[in-house]
């Protein structure tokens, strides 16, 4: 028998069914005590709401459209545009171009980015300019990355890299590679660092801060970059 | 006329193959758009637009925005339509770009808003910005709209897409820590706010 309130927290755990130490013992309160009883009829009000709400809703009517002109329309452009016998040699040297140029702006933009060190933000480069328009455009580069001597991480956010872009190899410079597998490795490395002083000092809430931020930064580095990849 | 083919169903909803009775429909219309086939891209928009803009709704709580990030959700399908491995459904993975997508808007929207009023604290500045309710009467949907963008996002793919702690402790880069206090939150003030 509780010999007190049980915190908000508890309540709501218990209408969840989370795990609860004690939850028979809650219940037998929340029986007897009209205050914690008026709690949980809130949470479960939410939980009956949540559980019917509609997850489904009409999108506006034009939106198909503008899909549209950004996906299958502009290939039907392209398409036509292709299709005629007096390509100019521009025309038909296009996509290559394209690529080409595109493969330099994320090269460019990867090592710019690389190279800011001390607290990567969340930017993720703008590595559309990249993305074919469908399966059928031409010009995909492949160059394999060579993860010869590679440590245990690295290896981690290849594999990673490689399941997000199945069936294609991705171009980078090994100088860009070199700065991708440096980067990682500080960042792998602060998370090591703060996780050992925080063993040292488990009681210290501001390691504790330090260490949750060092994480995130990592989980940042390797979601910007396998994005530049996924750009593709 | 595009087909119709069943709604997707998400990570808490997986389903078996066996289960999916039109799976083969909705192989068959992926492999025709794969091959540029726009009738079958437009039954594919059709059949999970509403389900992607439902959720950017939640997500958002603003239907302009709410437009945008689905857009750019089938946009992005559309590009990545052959890197699909129909290892999951495509309900799934066209949920996973969308959820991807508002996230993203999420960040840049920050990031935009941060470096306008050299403030650390964006979702301040969004929770200044939300528009102001003129309804007394409070339902779910309106009630999420008045909770931060972080609590909002936990609580909508937590408790309403299903997503576990773990995906979503990987997906908003929080410890599961954070997140279940996030969702705690988010519970706290939308009872209270259903209450009125």
């Amino acid at each position: 028998m509780l010999i007190h309130h049980p915190a908000e927290d508890t309540l709501h755990r218990l209408v969840y069914g989370e795990q609860l130490p004690q939850a028979s013992a809650v219940e037998a309160h929340v029986r007897q005590c009209t205050p914690c009883a008026e709690i949980v009829q809130r949470f479960e009000r939410l939980r009956r709401e949540t559980a019917s709400l509609d997850r489904a809703a009409a999108p506006p009517p034009e939106l198909w459209q503008q899909v549209r002109d950004r996906t299958v329309g502009a290939n039907a452009s392209l398409r036509a545009a292709t299709s005629s016998s007096e390509r100019s040699v521009l025309q038909r040297v296009r996509w290559p171009l394209a690529l080409a140029a595109g493969v330099l702006v994320t090269v460019v933009s990867t090592n710019r980015v690389l190279r800011e060190r001390g607290t990567p933000d969340m930017r993720t480069p703008d590595t559309r300019v990249a993305t074919p328009q469908s399966a059928s455009d031409p010009g995909i580069a492949v160059l394999t990355l060579d993860t010869a001597g590679a440590g245990e991480p690295t290896q981690r956010l290849l594999a990673h890299v490689r399941a997000s872009v199945p069936q294609r190899d991705v171009f980078v410079s090994a100088d860009t590679e070199r700065e991708i597998m440096s980067q990682l490795a500080l960042f792998t490395d602060a998370v090591a660092r703060t996780q050992r002083a925080l063993d040292a000092d488990p009681n210290n809430v501001q390691l504790e801060s330090m260490l949750e931020r060092a994480r995130r930064q990592h989980a940042d580095f390797v979601r910007s970059t396998t994005a530049l990849f996924e750009g593709f | 006329m595009p087909s119709a083919v069943r709604p997707m169903r998400t990570s808490s909803q997986r389903v078996s193959a066996g289960e999916y009775d039109d799976a083969e429909q909705g192989r068959s219309l992926l492999q025709r758009a794969r091959a540029g086939d726009a009738n079958a891209f437009e039954s594919l928009y059709h059949a999970y637009a509403p389900r992607v803009y439902g959720l950017a709704v939640r997500l958002c709580g603003e239907r302009a925005a709410a437009a945008e990030i689905t857009q750019d959700t089938f946009v992005l399908v559309w590009q990545r339509l052959h890197t699909f491995r129909e290892q999951s459904d495509i309900g799934s993975w066209i949920h996973r770009i969308a959820v991807n997508c508002a996230l993203e808007t999420f960040r840049r929207d920050a990031r935009r808003s941060s470096r306008v009023t050299l403030t650390d604290a964006p979702e301040q500045l969004e929770h200044a910005t939300r528009p102001v309710l003129l309804d007394d009467r409070m339902d779910l949907q309106r009630a999420l709209a008045q909770l931060s963008p972080l609590a909002r996002t936990a609580f909508v793919l937590r408790e309403i897409e299903g997503y576990s702690y773990a995906e979503l402790s990987e997906w908003l880069s929080l410890s599961e820590v954070a997140l279940r206090a996030n969702v705690f939150r988010a519970r706290h003030t939308l009872a209270r706010l259903l209450e009125r």
